[in-house]
């Protein structure tokens, strides 16, 4: 059984067809690279997953479980993360609380104890903070933990993503184009960043434009164009492949 | 660091308890319904201003407190005490019921269809005679107590409702400092993201409407011992403009905000030489002046002006 089974799953907006008949897995610890040309579906692909967008036709199967019809915080608990594209922030809150909000699935207490202040939420608080301050350290962002997350320089602001995307422990990371807006040096920064996430036995499901940070990374490569897959394989395997070079360069 | 501002606050309260026994009845009662209207737009202050969820039916749960009271203490000859909770349940049922179903509207439509709920409770008010006794109202209401000590004083309502209304500023501090108050600010901030991270956006938008109902019937409850008299009129569309100021200019998200703006909002068209017809002009005025110069609120202004002191305290004793 795959970690994540993606069956033929169809999403139409009106009447452009996203995503047509898309399926592929990801096994554990694997990472697994998505391309193709803007406009071919790989946002949309990412949002169906996580929840956001419901698919028309076809199943996704977690761990053995069906999520097409989750929603995404379920989805998320049970063990997805993914990062945005474009940074999404909540206003007036600090980087640290950020992240603090990114463990909430993994925490129990509700209303009642935060009126009462019971031992429990206090530990659970505590934790939270801990895994909180962890995850920033792995991304470098310690530093900020109180400033306000608008006023992160950009890629500051894409390893805020990504802490918040790790401190809940996932088996699976969607990150959505990871390295836009980075420079040459912090571009090598996110490739080492995403190889020791791999090591922790994490699956990664990564999209990206630059081949640069997807090669290096990924074990198997999707292409996508028109919300169709085009080609599937390891990544010298669909350099190679006429129909990728053609959907990037246009027919002859 | 809010523990210690919830003592700082608990000798503020002891000093005006003491003051306020010192002054006339007319100072007391005037503390008193700023108390009431507190509770109520703290409510608001949870629910709009920290959780970003309009809801505009806050007059119709103050009127579900009001009315449960009245009707239970002066027909069935309940517990003033057990009228209130009653109310309270009645209102918690019915924001959960409101707010459960409209959940997948967004800002703006969920707080017209919260209007409307608003309306329906209010014509059920001014035509339900025989439960409700119509425009007449519903009068002899008995007075708040608590086994034998009898809130019959105007200086004995201002203490007790100020305790209360201190104490749910206090709670929701608490709350805010808590994984709860983190998911309402992520809501509010960006509803999807907060979703994909883990926050169950639905159950909690329901829960931020419903402790807000809650304190609004608890308002409604303690002004219908007070007033000893409830009409439809006081709980229309007037009063929830009235909130809204409150929680605007107090600053929205603060809690101490609306307490602030429940202060000024009572206070002010009394000691104003204008006709009271006056009020919704002055709250518009007060409303466009606070959103242009000072749009986090008197609380947020104040908290910023302090900061600032503090800051260049600090530089003036380090040079």
């Amino acid at each position: 059984m795959s970690l994540l089974e993606i069956r033929n799953i169809t999403k139409r907006f009106g009447g452009v067809l996203a995503l047509n008949d898309i399926s592929f897995n990801v096994e554990e610890g694997e990472t697994k690279g998505v391309i193709g040309p803007n406009g071919a579906g790989k946002t949309t692909l990412f949002n169906t997953i996580s929840g956001i967008y419901r698919s028309d036709k076809g199943q996704i199967i977690f761990r053995g479980q069906r999520i097409e019809n989750l929603d995404s915080h379920r989805i998320c608990s049970l063990g997805i993360a993914r990062t945005f594209q474009l940074s999404r922030f909540y206003r007036g809150m600090s980087v640290l609380e950020h992240v603090m909000v990114g463990y909430h699935s993994r925490m129990k207490t509700g209303v009642l104890e935060a009126w009462v202040g019971s031992r429990r939420l206090k530990r659970e608080e505590m934790t939270a903070r801990e895994k909180a301050s962890q995850a920033l350290r792995v991304t470098g962002l310690e530093g900020s933990a109180t400033k306000l997350a608008t006023a992160l320089s950009a890629p500051e602001q894409r390893a805020l993503e990504l802490a918040q995307a790790l401190v809940v422990e996932p088996r699976l990371i969607i990150l959505d184009e990871p390295a836009a807006g980075l420079s040459t040096q912090e571009r090598k920064t996110l490739v080492e960043l995403i190889l020791t996430i791999r090591q922790q036995g994490k699956a990664i499901l990564l999209v990206e434009h630059d081949m640069g940070v997807v090669m290096p990374v990924s074990d198997e490569v999707v292409v996508l164009n028109f919300g169709k897959i085009i080609a599937q394989g390891t990544g010298i395997q669909i350099q190679q492949d006429r129909n990728v070079v053609v959907a990037y360069l246009g027919g002859d | 660091m809010q523990l210690g501002k919830f003592r700082a606050f608990l000798i503020v309260y002891v000093i005006a308890a003491i003051v306020s026994a010192n002054m006339g009845i007319w100072w007391q009662s005037m503390l008193t319904f700023a108390g009431i209207t507190a509770i109520a737009s703290l409510g608001m202050d949870l629910a709009i201003g920290y959780a970003g969820q309009i809801t505009l039916a806050q007059p119709a749960f103050v009127a579900i407190g009001a009315y449960s009271s009245a009707i239970l203490t002066t027909r069935y000859d309940v517990h003033p005490l057990l009228g209130v909770v009653v109310g309270l349940v009645i209102a918690g049922l019915l924001s959960y019921l409101l707010a459960f179903p409209l959940v997948k509207l967004r800002g703006f439509y969920f707080g017209l269809a919260t209007l409307g709920f608003a309306e329906i409770v209010s014509v059920i008010n001014h035509n339900a005679i025989p439960l409700t006794g119509g425009t007449q109202g519903i009068t002899m209401i008995p007075y708040l107590s608590i086994g034998p000590f009898v809130f019959d004083s105007a200086l004995k309502q201002s203490l007790l409702v100020w305790l209360v209304s201190v104490f749910l500023v206090f709670l929701c501090l608490r709350l805010g400092n808590s994984r709860v108050g983190r998911a309402y600010r992520a809501i509010r901030g960006d509803e999807i993201a907060a979703s994909v991270r883990g926050v169950d956006i639905r159950a909690y938008r329901v829960q931020a409407v419903v402790i807000c109902g809650l304190f609004g019937s608890l308002a409604g409850s303690l002004q219908a011992h007070i007033v000893t008299t409830v009409c439809p009129e006081s709980f229309g569309l007037a009063l929830l403009i009235k909130y809204l100021a409150i929680i605007i200019v107090g600053g929205l998200g603060t809690f101490w905000g609306a307490t602030i703006g429940a202060v000024i909002f009572t206070i002010l068209p009394e000691i104003l030489p204008v006709p009271l017809d006056f009020n919704p002009l002055i709250f518009a005025v007060m409303l466009g002046i606070m959103l242009l110069y000072m749009p986090n609120g008197i609380y947020g202004a104040v908290s910023t002006m302090l900061r600032r002191f503090r800051l260049t305290y600090i530089i003036k004793w380090k040079s």
